[in-house]
C-alpha cells in the first residue's frame, strides 16, 4: 500500500526513476487518484522524471517538476515544498538524484518528514550488477552515505538487480540473494523484488514488483 | 555499465595513472568514476581549475611517460585545443575523451556528433593529426578506450575517443577483456637519471624554421605508417549492397536498423561504419564504391564526414546525406524513409 510519502533514493543508475514512476503508476492503477511523482533530482539533466509527463498523464499519475525542468533555465532549484503537496491531499513518490549527493536537498524537508515518520517511507533502489554496487558491502556503503546527507533513516531496500535486456532467471534470483544479504548487514528490510516485464514475466520470486521500461530504445523505434 | 563508467574503467585498467578533468555534461560521470576508482589503484584523480589547465596536466603527466587522460564534452574540447596543439607538438601519448553535445556555442547537452571536424581535421593550431576512435556501444566505450592507450603509445600521438552524449548515458551489459600492463621502457620520457644518460627534452618550440619544417615532415613520415596500419571499419551486408548507409557511433546503430528495414523490404542496403575516423578507413568505402550505386551518410550533424566519403570513392558515387542536429536523434523510421525514397529514384 502506497503511504502518503515514498522517497526513492540510490546509487546513480541503479533505477530510481524507472522505480518511482512504475511504481506511482502502479499505485494510480488500482484506483488512487492522489498520486504525485516528484522530480528532485538536481544532479543530472539526463533522463528525468520530466521527461515521463506524457506516460504520468496518460496513466493518471501527476507530475510535479521544477518549472524550468529540461528548458534553458534548468538549474538545481526546488520551485515547490512537500509540506505544501501533502496539505493538499497528494501521495508522493519523491525521486531523488543519485548517490549522496543527489539525497542531499531531502535535507531541507528533513523535520517535517521525520515528524511523518508512521506516512513515510525512504526506499533505497539497488542494482547488484552495476559495477560500483556488486556486493551487499558497497551497497552498504552508499546506503550509509545517503542517510547521512539526507537525514533521514532508510525503511526498505528495492531490488532492482537487473541487466537490461539480457536480464533472466539466474539475474533475478541472485540479486534477491544478495538483497537478502544487505538487509542482514543493514538490518533494513526488503521491501520489494522487481522483475522487468521486457525479458522476464514469467520469473517469480518473494515480494515481486513488475517493472515496465518506459523510454525506448532509440535504436529500434 | 554507463558508456562513461564502462569507458573510465577500461582507462583505469589500461594502465592509465592520471586523469584530470573539469565537469560538463554529459561526460560527468567519467570525472565521478574516477575520483571514486583511482585513489583505490594508486592513480592520481585531480579536478582542474579548468579545461585549459587539465589538458596541460595531461601534458606534463604524458611528459613523463605515464598513461594520462583527460575528458570534456564539445565546448569544453575546443578550450583543451590549444594543450592538445603541444602534446601533438612534443610527440606525447595520451587520451582525450569527447562525449560530444549539440553546438556551436554552449549549444546544448543533449547528443550530437558535430565535432567530426575538430576531431579529424581541426583539433588545434598547426599541422598534426591525433588518433580517432568512434565507438557505437557502451562495450566499444570500454574496447576503444583500451586500444586508444595501446596505440597512442605504439604511435606516439594523442588519441581522441569521440564519442556522444547517447553512449555516454545509456546503459548496457559490459564485459572488460584482460589488459597487459603497459610497457615501461619510454626511453624518451622526462623522469630523474642522475646525470646517467643525457637528457631528454620535451619541447614544440623550434625558432629555427628549418628544424620546425624537418620536426614537421618527421611528423608526417609517421602519419603515413598510421595510415597504413590503422583503419578499421565495420561492414554488414555490404558485398551485394546497391545502397551503402554509413554512419559512425550512435548512428551507425540507428542506421543499421534501417539498414535490416531496408533488407526486410527488398532494398539491397548495407552499411559501413567506420571506427577510426582518422585515419579514415578509405579502403572499405574504395571497395563498396565498385559495386554499390550510392551512399547515404546519417549524422547526428549537418554532414560533416560527407567530404571523407566523396574523397575516399574518389567521387564515383553519389554520396547523401540525412542528419538532424542540436540533440534531436534521427529515428530509424525516419533513415528508413530516405532509403525508401533514394531506391525509388537513383536505382532504376
Amino acid at each position: 500500500m502506497i503511504k502518503r510519502i515514498t522517497v526513492i533514493t540510490g546509487h546513480y543508475g541503479s533505477g530510481k526513476s524507472t522505480f518511482a514512476a512504475n511504481y506511482a503508476i502502479a499505485a494510480a492503477a488500482e484506483g488512487r487518484k492522489d498520486v504525485a511523482v516528484c522530480d528532485m533530482d538536481t544532479v543530472n539533466p539526463y533522463f528525468r522524471t520530466a521527461d515521463l509527463r506524457d506516460i504520468f498523464s496518460e496513466n493518471g499519475v501527476r507530475l510535479i517538476a521544477p518549472m524550468y525542468a529540461g528548458t534553458n533555465l534548468d538549474t538545481p532549484i526546488l520551485d515547490y515544498d512537500i509540506p505544501s503537496l501533502y496539505e493538499e491531499g497528494l501521495s508522493m513518490v519523491i525521486d531523488m538524484g543519485g548517490d549522496d549527493t543527489g539525497a542531499y536537498p531531502l535535507g531541507k524537508f528533513g523535520d517535517f518528514l521525520k515528524s511523518h515518520g508512521q506516512e513515510t517511507d525512504v526506499l533505497y533502489v539497488v542494482n547488484f550488477r552495476r559495477y560500483l554496487t556488486r556486493d551487499p558491502a558497497d551497497s552498504a556503503e552508499i546506503m550509509r552515505d545517503i542517510e547521512k546527507a539526507c537525514g533521514l533513516g532508510i525503511t526498505g531496500i528495492v531490488n532492482n538487480t537487473n541487466l537490461g535486456a539480457e536480464t533472466d532467471r539466474d539475474i533475478i534470483s541472485e540479486g534477491a540473494a544478495l538483497a537478502e544479504e544487505l538487509s542482514r548487514i543493514s538490518g533494513v528490510p526488503v521491501f520489494c523484488n522487481t522483475v522487468p516485464t521486457l525479458c522476464c514475466r514469467d520469473v517469480k520470486v518473494d515480494k515481486m514488483f513488475h517493472v515496465e521500461r518506459l523510454i525506448a530504445d532509440p535504436f529500434s523505434k | 555499465m554507463k558508456g562513461n563508467e564502462a569507458l573510465a574503467e577500461a582507462a583505469v585498467r589500461a594502465g592509465c595513472k592520471c586523469y584530470f578533468g573539469y565537469p560538463i555534461t554529459p561526460q560527468t560521470e567519467i570525472s565521478a568514476y574516477m575520483a571514486k576508482r583511482m585513489p583505490r589503484c594508486g592513480g592520481v584523480f585531480l579536478q582542474a581549475e579548468s579545461e585549459i589547465a587539465a589538458v596541460n596536466m595531461v601534458y606534463g603527466a604524458a611528459a613523463s611517460g605515464v598513461r594520462a587522460m583527460t575528458s570534456s564534452s564539445s565546448p569544453g574540447i575546443s578550450l583543451k585545443s590549444e594543450g592538445i596543439s603541444y602534446i601533438a607538438g612534443c610527440d606525447l601519448p595520451c587520451v582525450i575523451v569527447n562525449v560530444q553535445r549539440g553546438g556551436p556555442g554552449l549549444g546544448g547537452i543533449q547528443p550530437s556528433q558535430s565535432d567530426y571536424y575538430l576531431a579529424t581535421k581541426a583539433a588545434g593550431h598547426g599541422d598534426f593529426f591525433m588518433l580517432v576512435y568512434a565507438p557505437s556501444s557502451v562495450q566499444e566505450m570500454a574496447d576503444l578506450a583500451s586500444r586508444a592507450f595501446d596505440d597512442a603509445d605504439k604511435y606516439r600521438m594523442p588519441a581522441m575517443i569521440l564519442s556522444d552524449g547517447l553512449l555516454g548515458q545509456m546503459m548496457e551489459p559490459v564485459s572488460f577483456k584482460d589488459h597487459e600492463n603497459p610497457p615501461d621502457n619510454k626511453e624518451w620520457a622526462c623522469v630523474g637519471h642522475k646525470n646517467k644518460r643525457p637528457h631528454n627534452v620535451i619541447n614544440s618550440l623550434y625558432l629555427k624554421p628549418e628544424e620546425l619544417e624537418a620536426s614537421n615532415i618527421e611528423r608526417f613520415k609517421k602519419y603515413d605508417i598510421v595510415k597504413k596500419e590503422l583503419h578499421l571499419a565495420e561492414e554488414y551486408l555490404t558485398e551485394d549492397a546497391d545502397i551503402i548507409v554509413t554512419g559512425y557511433g550512435a548512428a551507425a546503430r540507428i542506421a543499421r536498423s534501417a539498414v535490416n528495414g531496408a533488407r526486410a523490404e527488398g532494398i539491397k542496403a548495407g552499411l559501413i561504419r567506420p571506427i577510426t575516423l582518422w585515419p579514415f578507413p578509405e579502403q572499405a568505402y574504395a571497395k563498396a564504391a565498385d559495386t554499390a550505386k550510392v551512399f547515404l551518410d546519417v549524422e547526428f550533424s549537418m554532414g560533416q564526414m560527407v567530404d571523407d566519403i566523396r574523397l575516399a570513392t574518389s567521387c564515383r558515387r553519389p554520396v547523401r546525406f540525412f542528419g538532424r542536429t542540436g540533440g534531436v536523434i534521427p529515428t530509424t523510421a525516419e533513415v528508413l524513409e530516405q532509403i525508401r525514397r533514394i531506391a525509388k529514384e537513383e536505382l532504376k
